[in-house]
């Protein structure tokens, strides 16, 4: 078995009480001292009791199939007697009562409201039925609940009579046990058969006596499952006592009201994806959600986006450009910035586009602002590059607002090719990005509804509207799936109508599956939340205004962040310039130093009587080594110094060698780090090189007739990670461990500044550790942000140029 | 209801039956959950997870002569319900009557070691149909490996063994990478605007 399983049977055998105690001591101790092995055991302690509920929920879920087949066997039974037409019963209270002045008797006692024999009202039936009986005062609005559920919601002033208080009698038979119980017909007038949603009886009193009512009451009834062809039904007496239902009314389709942000107004499957990726936090989804809003704008044809500049900018900088130049320093090149400014200048601006695609070129014509430059950079030539205009213009772009970066920090930045480029939020939905001669952005091309008018609506002043109620939330998927940001504005502007009559106003929007959707919500004849017509004027005109400034907020809120993100970006990179311009210096220095103890080494083994010093030639860095013809000693020495290989060297008979040996390094578990670098330290020389390397490997030749120390730095966003030893010739791996402060400050720190230039790549670590944590959250939000895209926004979006990188990456 | 009956059936391994005589007071609970702003779906959902929990308390501690089932089980589920609420922030200070419920505490702890579980049962549905059922039977039924070959068709015990130790591996796996961090917000997106009175 593979050791990874062995350990799995450990652990299982600890935690199922297996172990022997002797081997349980043991495993606890090893526990102790190995917290992986504890996360290990406690994960695997989780698998098993997760194991063990999803057994569980099966024998919950196969037991409520039993449970709902058994329950709806006895159901069955009865309703095979009561069937066909559909009635909600109702007895309900006369209005004009008059004809019985005292039908009943209060009973204080028993609490208990005894009817008169001869009650037009009551039955037979109301004996049967346990009495409820509620004291309302008639100065509020009252809102009472039966124990079966009914809810009763009774305004102000209800009842015709004077007094404070009233007695509010409801007997209530929601179950067909009950109604048989209490020997209820469901039969009509005409004899018809009745399916009963649940009979209900409402009656008022006034020390005793039975008061009418004055304003209407509303009663919701709960049931499992809402049938169509409901009607409310009155009950009359007739002559033998019983009742009898007549004067059906259709019921009226009450809206829900709701506290508005109880509601889901989120796309569908928003919160269900975000849950499952393992975001559940509210405020988190929120503000996630929001800021996909879209923005209103007018974004020039001509314009690149500042992103879009950026991104590519920096990428073809790094690629092409930054191992002779930086964006705003000196180096084997001009700093790149302004020099737009400086060609305009001296030459032309269509010069300097032909110099940067072939130098040679732009000098042989005899431009004297290339010849000038080609002599002042001692005469290296530009390497051509093979860039069209726009990818120039991004790259200098680029290097200017770098430039400018540091020279003003809080005033914008004027650049002369994208003046008129728009700092346009990065992370937003590619659709209003705009490239050539797209069409332009306006509300109605953001790629679904947009999350700023969700945020205008999803607040408390829109409660008490029709947006407040379980039927809006009940639209809203089917909104979002419409894709069409009209057919939300209908229902904000008409909060006047009734939810059904906006149904109807949004079919000529809609299309396929959610038009008929949309045709079902209208046939449900759902009513409105009763509202003035000012109001909904007002709440309409405030959600327009609103949802433009939420939007722009928004985007105002983004583009700050990022801005500042792009600056925090540029300073990292600048530190990142510094420490390979440090690496270029230093290998020169250390290429200087080698190559003249090398060329003493041979000159004093071949016994030549001379100077080792002078024989260096000053020309023989301009020269090159691809030289034809006779060649001396310095140069082969050169050679062997610059391609780093063994070579030996005779004279005279006597020979010297130098010798190099290739040493490589793998780092163990590169992968974790968020970046390594390796550098090798000859002793004598007191420099260091920075190694190349991919993938964890890095390899050099060490001079044997030098002696190296290889250091390691490495991050991770939680910690610096360290390794020093004597580097020896061949292939080794290296473990690094985690930096505590203390160590950092003494050992690393003592130990490596007097190495020339480490004082300042020690800086660099510590900064660039300090700045993944940031780098790697702009990361994961971004990429976040493309994975739930599509459910924000489930139409897509036509011209998706999702490709677009946002942030540093 | 007989009390003794249904930890009788839970604690011989019969919860299915256990489970069918305690849906009875499903239909209240479901009432309660749908006046309180909730669904169908969360109610049923809810009255499972509040089963799971009993069924946890009876099977691994002793309960005392007092201990009523169905007083448990209705806690249960307001708790886990008020739970809810606060988590989806629906409920502001409305928590009718709230004396302390009996066993507060008690399933309070249950219901957060539950809602780790519930975490890690997502992960499982993932796992293949095979690997669920063996470490099913293993851990869940208590089949003995010897058992669990024969019924999987493995030729010998170890190989069912070796089986299901990569099963346990997979899973371990799959858990380590859905607990994706929780911490970042976006609030930089978030704007703070004021809003305009009508």
């Amino acid at each position: 078995m593979r050791i990874e399983l062995k350990v799995i049977e450990t652990i299982e055998q600890y935690l199922m009480g297996t172990l022997s105690p002797n081997e349980k001591t043991d495993f606890e101790s090893q526990m102790n001292q190995n917290p992986e092995l504890k996360s290990q055991v406690d994960l695997q302690n989780q698998i098993m009791q997760g194991i063990q509920r999803m057994a569980l929920k099966n024998a919950t879920q196969s037991a409520y199939k039993s449970y709902k087949l058994q329950s709806f066997l006895t159901k069955a039974i009865v309703i095979a007697v009561i069937t066909t037409a559909a009635t909600l019963g109702i007895m309900k209270l006369i209005e004009n009562s008059t004809e019985n002045p005292t039908p009943a008797t209060y009973n204080e006692t028993q609490s208990q409201i005894i009817f008169a024999a001869n009650d037009s009202l009551s039955a037979d039936a109301n004996q049967y039925l346990e009495q409820e009986i509620f004291k309302i005062n008639t100065q509020r609005d009252t809102l009472v609940e039966t124990k079966d559920g009914i809810v009763i919601y009774i305004p102000a002033d209800a009842f015709n009579t004077t007094e404070t208080e009233v007695d509010l009698l409801i007997q209530g038979t929601l179950t067909t046990e009950d109604i048989l119980m209490a020997g209820l017909s469901t039969v009509t007038a005409q004899g018809e058969a009745l399916e009963t949603g649940g009979m209900f009886y409402v009656d008022a009193y006034v020390n005793g006596k039975r008061v009418d009512l004055k304003k209407e009451l509303t009663a919701s009834i709960p049931t499992n499952e809402v049938k169509s062809g409901m009607q409310l039904y009155e009950g009359e007496k007739n002559a033998s006592g019983e009742i009898v239902w007549s004067n059906p009314k259709p019921l009226e389709k009450f809206l829900t009201p709701v506290e508005i942000t109880k509601l889901d107004f989120y796309p569908p499957d928003y919160e269900a994806s975000l849950n499952e990726m393992g975001y559940s936090k509210k405020d988190f989804m929120d503000s996630l959600y929001y800021s996909f809003a879209c923005e209103n704008q007018n974004i020039n044809s001509n314009s690149r986006t500042f992103n879009e500049a950026y991104q590519s900018g920096k990428r073809l900088f790094q690629q092409n450009c930054a191992s002779c130049h930086s964006p705003n320093k000196d180096m084997t090149g001009p700093a790149l910035a302004q020099s737009r400014e400086r060609w305009i200048k001296n030459s032309s601006e269509e010069n300097l586009y032909k110099f940067i695609r072939n130098s040679s070129a732009v000098i042989a014509s005899g431009d004297p602002y290339a010849n000038e430059l080609f002599n002042k950079w001692n005469r290296s030539v530009q390497t051509s590059q093979n860039l069209t205009n726009q990818q120039i213009d991004d790259v200098l772009f680029y290097a200017d607002w770098f430039y400018g970066r540091e020279v003003d920090q809080t005033s914008a930045i004027t650049i002369p090719k994208y003046d008129t480029y728009v700092v346009v939020d990065l992370p937003k939905s590619p659709r209003s990005v705009v490239l050539g001669n797209d069409t332009v952005a306006s509300d109605n091309s953001c790629p679904g509804i947009n999350p700023a008018s969700i945020k205008t609506i999803w607040n408390d002043k829109f409660n008490s509207t029709n947006l407040a109620t379980r039927e809006f939330e009940e639209r809203m998927p089917w909104i979002h799936k419409s894709c069409n940001n009209a057919v939300l504005e209908l229902y904000i502007n008409n909060l006047d109508k009734k939810l059904s009559t906006v149904d109807s106003m949004a079919f000529k929007y809609l299309s396929g599956e959610v038009l008929e959707k949309f045709k079902y919500f209208a046939a449900r004849g759902d009513g409105r939340v009763e509202l003035d017509n000012p109001a909904s004027q007002k709440l309409a005109s405030y959600f327009e205004k609103q949802r433009d400034a939420e939007a722009k907020a928004l985007a105002e809120t983004r583009r700050q962040f990022w801005n500042y993100q792009y600056k925090l970006d540029a300073e990292n990179a600048s530190a990142e310039y510094e420490s390979s311009n440090r690496s270029a210096v230093n290998q020169g220095e250390i290429f200087e130093k080698e190559y003249k103890k090398n060329l003493c080494k041979v000159v004093t083994e071949l016994g030549m009587n001379k100077d080792c010093n002078s024989f260096i030639p000053e020309a023989t860095y301009t020269v090159g080594i691809n030289s034809m013809g006779w060649k001396n000693i310095d140069q082969l020495v050169f050679e062997a110094t610059a391609n780093r290989e063994t070579t030996t060297f005779s004279k005279n008979g006597k020979t010297s060698t130098i010798t190099y040996n290739p040493w490589s390094a793998t780092i163990n578990d590169f992968s974790t780090f968020d970046r390594i670098n390796v550098y090798n330290i000859p002793v004598e020389f007191n420099s260091y090189i920075k190694l190349p390397g991919a993938n964890g490997k890095y390899t050099y030749k060490l001079n044997a007739d030098l002696s190296y120390q290889t250091v390691v730095l490495a991050w991770t966003a939680d910690a610096i990670y360290f390794f020093k030893a004597p580097a020896n010739a061949g292939d080794s791996n290296i473990t690094l461990h985690k930096v505590s402060d203390s160590e950092w400050r003494t050992e690393i720190q003592t130990s490596l500044s007097a190495v020339q230039g480490m004082a300042q790549e020690l800086d660099y670590t510590q900064y660039m550790q300090n700045d993944q944590k940031r780098i790697n959250t702009n990361k994961e939000k971004t990429q976040l942000r493309q994975k739930i895209e599509p459910v924000v926004f489930p139409c897509g979006t036509a011209t998706d140029t999702t490709a677009t990188i946002v942030g540093p990456l | 209801m007989n009390e003794a009956k249904i930890i009788e059936l839970i604690t011989s391994g019969k919860q299915e039956k256990a489970f069918k005589r305690l849906y009875k007071l499903y239909p209240k609970m479901e009432k309660h959950i749908c006046i309180n702003s909730g669904s169908k779906e969360e109610a049923l959902d809810v009255f499972q997870d509040a089963l799971i929990i009993l069924h946890r308390k009876i099977s691994t501690g002793i309960v005392e002569n007092s201990f009523s089932c169905e007083g448990y089980l209705v806690t249960t589920c307001k708790l886990l319900w008020n739970n809810e609420l606060r988590r989806k922030k629906v409920r502001t200070g409305d928590e009718r009557g709230l004396d302390k419920l009996l066993h507060e505490d008690d399933i309070q702890n249950l219901i957060e070691k539950e809602t780790q579980f519930k975490t890690i049962e997502k992960v499982l549905l993932k796992l293949g149909a095979k690997c669920r059922t063996i470490l099913q039977q293993f851990y869940f039924n208590a089949l003995s490996m010897e058992s669990i070959a024969q019924k999987f068709g493995f030729k010998t015990v170890d190989a069912a063994k070796v089986q299901k130790y990569r099963c346990l591996e997979t899973a371990r796996k799959m858990a380590l990478e859905s607990t994706m961090l929780n911490t970042s917000t976006f609030n930089e997106f978030t704007a703070d605007t004021k809003t305009e009175k009508l």
